[in-house]
């Protein structure tokens, strides 16, 4: 029951390559939906948590957070789409979303330059010109969105296992070499690799439930267990407490919660 | 019927990669040799010539463009090497130095630091901190060399037609992605590959020569 996230630069022809290989393999292809159920699962318009997860940050935003909670409703959304496996997701930022789960295939589809500015203007028309500062300009975004959200370089190839130009390699050749590496046996999921998922998107549940009350909390689960740790003044220490216990209870599946207390230090 | 090219990051498997896709698909695997090759034929020291394409570009080389000629000569052996087919090269900057000849499938093989870290500890018996060390200064040597002959990043995805990290994928599963490619219509040695090659081959050699 494989896991493939597909990463790419728009204009890349990324998405064909996401799309055949799902219809090749039979799997499930998912972008955007993510956000749209992320959307009605914690009642946030779906505008925001696109401009949250794309857009790269203003000053604002740096000093507050509010992204970080966009952020951990996308991630709780995505793990519970991908965890019945057979899916192939092209969205935004999957290799980070789900880079502690085992046996997913982070793929990153390149294109040449010039190809990109050809198709932009296949699709947008405009000048070669103009093209390219487009270009250049959702290239510096997304490399600014990356950096300070999710602190990686979506360039970067030692974020996935497989990085394929589509120079000399077509799109078709390309779906042929991911949906060859994805039969392998590192990919396939097994009990263990289940167990962890399951865990991660516990754990990812719990913190989309408490980040808007705790913007700094900290959650794993293992099992059904749910370890959550939070910030706050000592003398509030009972009742923050409780109330985090209370929000993570109501999550499905977490049987058992404990909540770790780290006191902040304050000038008196 | 294919050429192909393994760029490796030290410490990173990519000879085992090479080696074992050589042996799968019966074709020659090639490293040092050209270097030795290039020696025989234009009568440099072999040691000269590693100097060249291995280390970092000192003050006078940038002067004399010494390396550029000790590189035309690895350069005009290796196409001499590759030009008919069926080979793994998994030397020094064959990506680069056959960076215009058409169909050559260009392969990176890469491992995650720790990984790389663990391998030199194993293999040289150091400490943590001195393997990490010995890694990033091999990484810092070959970026440099790069930029400064090429102006170019090895690490850059975009040279390559794929890049296989090890792990998540095996050695295995690295082997049989790149056999697979090899078999794709874009990099067969078809007749008219091989005649562009031989001129490639024949400017290389006259240039080294002049």
């Amino acid at each position: 029951m494989p896991i493939i996230t597909i990463s790419r630069g728009s204009y890349s022809h990324g998405k064909d390559v996401a799309e055949k290989l799902a219809q090749q393999l039979g799997y499930e292809c998912i972008s955007r939906e993510v956000l749209l159920e992320a959307s009605e699962q914690f009642n946030i318009p779906q505008l925001q948590l696109l401009r949250a997860v794309r857009d790269a940050p203003s000053i604002l935003d740096r000093y507050r957070f509010g992204k970080e909670r966009y952020v951990a409703y996308v991630r709780a959304a995505l793990l519970r789409h991908v965890r019945r496996g057979n899916v192939v997701y092209h969205g935004f930022a999957g290799q980070f979303f789900l880079q502690q789960v085992p046996s997913v295939l982070n793929v990153r589809i390149l294109a040449d330059p010039e190809d990109r500015i050809q198709e932009l203007i296949r699709r947008e028309g405009g000048s070669a010109k103009e093209a390219r500062r487009t270009l250049e300009r959702i290239d510096e975004e997304r490399s600014g969105w990356s950096q300070h959200l999710y602190g990686i370089d979506t360039r970067d190839p030692s974020l996935y296992g497989l990085v394929l130009h589509l120079r000399a390699l077509s799109v078709d050749d390309a779906v042929k070499l991911i949906a060859h590496n994805v039969a392998q046996p590192a990919f396939q999921a097994t009990l263990e690799t289940e167990k962890i998922l399951d865990n991660h998107v516990l754990a990812a549940q719990v913190e989309a439930a408490l980040i808007a009350e705790f913007p700094q909390t900290r959650v794993s689960a293992r099992d059904g267990s749910v370890f959550v740790a939070i910030y706050g003044s000592m003398s509030q220490q009972q009742a923050l407490s409780d109330k985090a216990r209370d929000l993570a209870s109501f999550v499905e599946g977490a049987d058992q919660v404990t909540v770790h207390f780290v006191p902040l230090m304050t000038a008196d | 019927m294919s050429i192909i090219t393994v760029s490796r990051g030290s410490y990173s498997r990519g000879k085992d990669v090479a080696e074992q896709l050589a042996r799968e698909l019966g074709y020659d695997c090639v490293s040092r040799e050209v270097l030795l090759e290039a020696s025989e034929q234009y009568d440099i020291p072999e040691i000269q010539l590693v100097h060249a394409i291995e280390d970092a570009p000192s003050i006078l080389d940038r002067l004399t463009h010494g390396k550029e000629r000790y590189l035309g000569f690895v350069r005009a052996a290796l196409l001499r090497r590759v030009k008919s087919g069926d080979v793994v090269y998994h030397g020094f900057a064959g990506h680069l130095l056959l960076r215009d000849a058409p169909s050559v499938l260009k392969v990176r093989v890469i491992a995650p630091m720790e990984d790389r870290v663990q391998e030199v500890v194993r293999r040289d018996g150091v400490a943590e901190e001195e393997a990490r060390e010995r890694v990033a200064r091999a990484d810092q040597e070959r970026r440099k060399w790069s930029h400064h002959l090429y102006g170019v990043d090895p690490s850059e995805a975009d040279l390559y037609d794929i890049v296989v990290q090890l792990p998540p994928m095996t050695v295995d599963d690295a082997v049989g992605t790149i056999k697979f490619a090899a078999q794709l219509p874009a990099f067969q040695t078809t007749p008219e590959v091989k005649k562009n090659l031989e001129a490639l081959a024949a400017k290389a050699e006259a240039d080294a020569k002049s």
